[in-house]
């Protein structure tokens, strides 16, 4: 991009407060609503005793199912197939503890706390599912069947009968929570029978579906602003019981409702990641060859709603080989529900997958890395296509040059600094790049400057800034004469802001509205006796620093020039950005090499990640400090995931033990030694015009498996169950050598 | 969060009259747990009274050579003042180990004193058995999560630890806590502050509900420098200890002539290894020597089924802290 800013252009309002993010906005008589949560995980709630919690002074109304306002639609719609069922107080069942069985609505946010606390709910209990481990042999496979259920390529008895090893191990990833700085809030506000509705989302659009099917009104009568979002991951890409019950006590009570949901809330209120376990088997050959893959995964998922992170996926195509199988199948457990989070899928699977990669490396006695090369895949096995584009060696020649990987001596408890064990560790980074339709709309004003506009979200990845830098090029306009405007319902519609393909969907729409409206003008300047370009060829004509410029003699005219001989006319022009024909003809996949350092301590067991290296083919880089940035976090965030983060289960309760920042752990900048984050930016011209991939997912993916990998060359113990904590590596020790 | 009448004192006495007159009264700190407390509904005072203003804030030599640090102390200020860092550090340690500097900033010496456990099932109410926030209702821990709590000290009640790194570092320099009241001056040695949880883990200290703490003393250390904290955590900042150790050696030539080994974050209280303390003293300082009496030591812990591993981790952290403190590393 030739565009490269230093700043976002929404920082400075960041960082003075001027952004208002979603539980920011101040309105007339708003009132708080405060969450009543289930403290049993199965039954019926028989009876509430709400004498104390009607007896706080600025206390406005409590909602129970009692008096809940009827909803004419709710659950699954088929409208709304890719939703939760959440708890809308429409009955009195529990189905999972911390699930809301009522609202306390009051003057102030203290008042309805108050409330909240004392509603006393009597329980009729019934025996609930919550324990993981006890329900994986009943897993079943999951109801929308196809290739999440069960894929097979090749003939896998034959090849593993061929293979001389095979590496046969059982992978476990933890519950994990999403924890974006902004725990989700929403505002709700009727006037009359329009509906403004405030809500941090990474998808406004699909808000505006749900609560219209769900209250029976007119999506025309929904507005959702959602200007900035502090953080998703996936989180926001749904929408859970606090927003229809805002909504739902806003109409009750004729008056704004704001619920801000506290982190404890946001854990049970919303969804997290589900529990995974995934036993994988490889066989090779000695000279490492793979020739039979199978990942048989059972995820965690709940009677709300059954959805797949298709863990084994990644398995299908990261190698060359001619034998895979992976089955999903669903542990329904009665806790609360599970979805998406960043890098859905991969980020498990690509755990799981490349430290099976690695044991088979130790089996065979072949470098990890040059394992991985001599199993490259050329093309997509699953579909029979090419890649886009592929530059994963690339990735792994950099990765490795900068890491300084050649100088690793292959055996495991080999290397030292001071009193400490180091290992080092790598593995492949993968997420498919997906586009989806979008529109945008691009406004030229009479003073020259720029508008552009779509319903898609800033979620904190920079949207602002990206979509400024594709309009600046395509006008030839200054990013500072650019106004972006996102998440408002009133602005052209866009898909959520997920599965990293924002900048490759809405990108492209601003990028093909910016060139529509930009021959708007150029033909307004054609026509215009006017003006110095009349008469000129339309395709001589180029854009730069707010003119229009003849190419062939330096004729120029001013985008506000123009268009003030035109009467004041703003002109604009609408675009939308479907997915092209790449799927047709490519598979579309980003790749990575990421590799980990890590110190552990021989006696105590401590782990630092010392330095990690991650190189990336993401296509196109629009913004590289964003890019890194997202990239670096998501990196952090492996780094996370596999030493620190998970959630645990108290099956007795259906209850987490660890539902605040104070104890699940993510990291601390302390825990974060040298980061080395690059990109390749190739333009990946065949799978969209703007060469972009989408970066969002990939940071996380692999970057677990390279510190677990880590961990096992620094200390010979091979931990598959995340997080590899203290605990975990001691009790393995001791029957170990030591 | 229930609502509650806040006051300042102007004077300690002003204070204890307060607490005397309304038993439902939490004294304000730092009030970097008590908030915390209040948000989860954990504690709910009918009264907060701010000492912050309290003419307790100082850090002094005493007469005898020791150091009182009053109640109000931030813990940064603590940990920075130059007469800690140049006898005591040790403390200093101890303090810059635990929480964030944000925290620090605002802790108090007293506050870190009484601060709470972080038993999961204390923690949060949605659990409805934990008999030190309901008394009777039970102790989830003992068959539940358990991977933080106690292998010393603990009962079929309760066993969760005490959470703070401050109050290792203290019981190793043998500080004394000096409390007013309506009955006047107490000096509680802090070997002695803290109750065992027995069958009222809902009960935590010697302290009276009108007392309040005045300030910490510490006598004059024998060990100077040969002294160390040794901290292991989850993660390396921002997180509570999984075992911790702080010990003091003297010696006379290479022999022992006095030591204080205390343990944190596996006891109800800073639990000092006095076992290991007597099998040392007279000893000649060696790696087997101290390893044999962290052993005697190591054999009265009672782990469960979730934390065994905090035997063999608290057994090398206090090896490493003994002969880190007796120079032998």
């Amino acid at each position: 991009m030739t565009v490269q800013p230093r700043w976002r252009v929404d920082g400075i309002a960041k960082v003075t407060g001027a952004a208002q993010f979603g539980a920011d906005f101040m309105l007339e008589r708003l009132a708080y609503g405060v969450p009543v949560l289930s403290t049993i995980a199965k039954g019926r709630v028989r009876r509430f005793d709400l004498h104390d919690a009607r007896s706080v002074r600025g206390l406005i109304e409590i909602i129970t199912p009692s008096n809940a306002l009827r909803l004419p639609n709710q659950g699954i719609h088929p409208e709304l197939k890719d939703a939760p069922r959440i708890a809308m107080l429409q009955d009195d069942g529990v189905y999972y503890s911390g699930q809301v069985i009522g609202l306390a609505v009051a003057e102030s946010l203290e008042a309805a706390q108050e409330a909240a606390s004392l509603v006393k709910a009597e329980y009729r209990s019934e025996d609930a599912l919550c324990d993981f481990e006890a329900q994986v042999a009943s897993a079943r496979p999951p109801q929308s069947g196809g290739d999440a259920a069960a894929y097979a390529r090749g003939d896998f008895a034959a090849a593993l009968s061929r293979s001389d090893v095979e590496v046969q191990a059982m992978y476990s990833t933890p519950v994990q929570h999403h924890n974006p700085m902004e725990p989700h809030a929403t505002i709700a506000h009727w006037e009359g029978d329009r509906l403004t509705l405030y809500e941090p989302s990474q998808w406004i659009v699909f808000v505006r579906t749900c609560i219209a099917v769900w209250f029976g009104v007119p999506e025309a009568n929904i507005r959702v602003l959602g200007p900035f979002v502090g953080g998703g991951f996936g989180g926001k890409g749904a929408l859970w019981s606090h927003s229809p019950l805002a909504v739902m006590a806003s109409k009750m009570l004729q008056r704004p409702v704001k619920i801000a949901l506290n982190r404890r809330e946001v854990y049970t209120v919303t969804a997290s990641r589900p529990r995974t376990q995934q036993k994988v088997l490889i066989g090779a050959t000695k000279a490492g060859e793979l020739l039979a893959i199978r990942n048989d995964v059972v995820l965690q998922a709940s009677p709300q709603i059954e959805l797949i992170e298709d863990s084994g996926t990644v398995s299908h195509h990261l190698y060359k080989c001619d034998a895979n199988a992976t089955s999903h199948r669903v542990a329904i457990l009665d806790t609360s529900p599970t979805w998406v989070m960043r890098a859905p899928g991969e980020a498990t699977g690509s755990y799981a997958l490349e430290s099976a990669v690695d044991e088979v490396a130790y089996r065979v006695g072949i470098d990890p890395l040059e394992l991985r090369l001599r199993n490259y895949a050329e093309k997509d096995q699953t579909n029979e296509k090419p890649y886009s584009q592929k530059l994963l060696r690339d990735c792994y020649t950099l990765g490795a040059k900068r890491f300084g990987w050649e100088h690793r001596p292959h055996a495991p408890r080999s290397m030292r600094k001071g009193n400490q064990w180091i290992g080092w560790g790598m593995a492949t980074a993968t997420y498919p790049a997906y586009r989806a339709a979008s529109s945008a709309v691009v406004r030229i004003s009479p003073d020259g400057k720029a508008f552009v506009g779509s319903a898609t979200h800033e979620i904190g990845t920079g949207t602002y800034t990206v979509l400024a830098q594709i309009a600046a090029e395509e006008l030839g306009i200054s990013i500072d004469q650019i106004d972006v405007r996102t998440g408002d319902t009133e602005l052209p519609p866009a898909i959520y802001s997920g599965g990293s393909l924002t900048v490759a969907t809405v990108g492209t729409a601003v990028q093909l509205a910016a060139q529509r409206v930009k021959q708007l003008v150029i033909q307004m300047a054609v026509d215009d006796p006017a003006s110095p370009l009349h008469q000129s060829e339309p395709a001589q004509i180029k854009v730069s620093e707010g003119e229009l410029i003849l190419d062939r003699n330096g004729a120029r005219e001013r985008y506000a020039d123009i268009l003030g001989r035109q009467g004041g006319r703003t002109v604009e022009a609408t675009a939308e950005a479907k997915p092209g024909q790449e799927i047709e003809r490519y598979s579309t996949h980003s790749f990575g090499a990421v590799f980990a350092e890590v110190g552990v301590d021989p006696d105590l067991f401590t782990v630092r990640v010392r330095r990690f290296v991650g190189v990336y083919d993401v296509g196109r880089v629009i913004n590289k400090k964003a890019g890194i940035n997202q990239l670096t976090g998501g990196a952090v965030w492996g780094i996370g995931m596999a030493l620190f983060e998970g959630a645990q289960m108290d099956p007795r309760y259906g209850r987490s033990v660890n539902m605040d920042l104070s104890e699940y752990h993510l990291p601390a900048h302390a825990d974060i030694g040298e980061m080395d984050i690059s990109v390749l930016d190739v333009p990946d011209l065949k799978f969209n015009p703007l060469g972009a991939r989408g970066m969002g997912e990939m940071g996380i993916t692999g970057a677990a498996a390279a510190v677990a990998n880590a961990v096992f060359h620094a200390t010979g113990i091979r931990i598959r169950d995340l997080p590899i904590t203290i605990d975990k590596l001691i009790e393995r020790s001791s029957n170990h050598s030591q | 969060m229930r609502p509650f009448q806040f006051s300042q004192a102007g004077t300690i006495n002003a204070a204890i009259r307060v607490l005397q007159e309304h038993p439902s009264t939490r004294l304000l700190g730092g009030g970097t747990n008590l908030v915390d407390l209040m948000r989860e509904g954990i504690e709910q005072p009918d009264r907060l009274v701010d000492i912050q203003k309290l003419p307790l804030d100082k850090i002094d030599m005493l007469p005898e050579g020791g150091v009182r640090i009053g109640a109000t102390v931030r813990n940064t200020e603590i940990a920075n003042h130059p007469l800690i860092r140049k006898n005591y550090a040790l403390l200093a340690k101890a303090l810059l180990s635990g929480a964030s500097p944000q925290v620090r900033n605002m802790a108090t010496a007293g506050g870190n004193l009484m601060q709470r456990t972080r038993c999961y099932y204390f923690m949060d109410p949605g659990f409805h058995s934990c008999n030190k926030r309901v008394p009777g209702s039970g102790c989830s821990a003992l068959e539940g999560a358990h991977r933080i709590h106690a292998i010393f000290g603990g009962s079929e009640a309760c066993i969760a630890v005490h959470p703070s790194d401050m109050c290792v570092a203290l019981a190793a320099l043998d500080a004394v806590v000096q409390v007013e009241g309506p009955r006047g001056h107490r000096s509680i040695p802090i070997h002695d502050f803290y109750r065992l949880p027995g069958n009222t883990p809902h009960i935590e200290t010697e302290l009276v509900a009108d007392e309040i703490i005045t300030s910490i003393n510490l006598p004059k250390s024998p060990f100077g420098d040969r002294a160390e904290y040794l901290k292991v955590r989850d993660r390396r900042s921002f997180a509570f200890a999984l075992v911790s150790c702080a010990a003091g050696i003297a010696l006379e030539g290479s022999v022992i002539r006095d030591v204080r080994l205390v343990f944190g974050a596996v006891a109800p209280k800073p639990w000092r290894a006095l076992r290991a303390e007597r099998a040392l003293i007279g000893k000649r300082m060696s790696v087997d020597a101290v390893s044999d009496a962290v052993d005697l030591e190591m054999q009265t812990a009672v782990p469960r089924a979730g934390n065994k591993y905090k035997v063999p981790l608290l057994k090398r952290t206090a090896m490493r802290a003994l002969l880190a403190a007796g120079g032998v590393a």
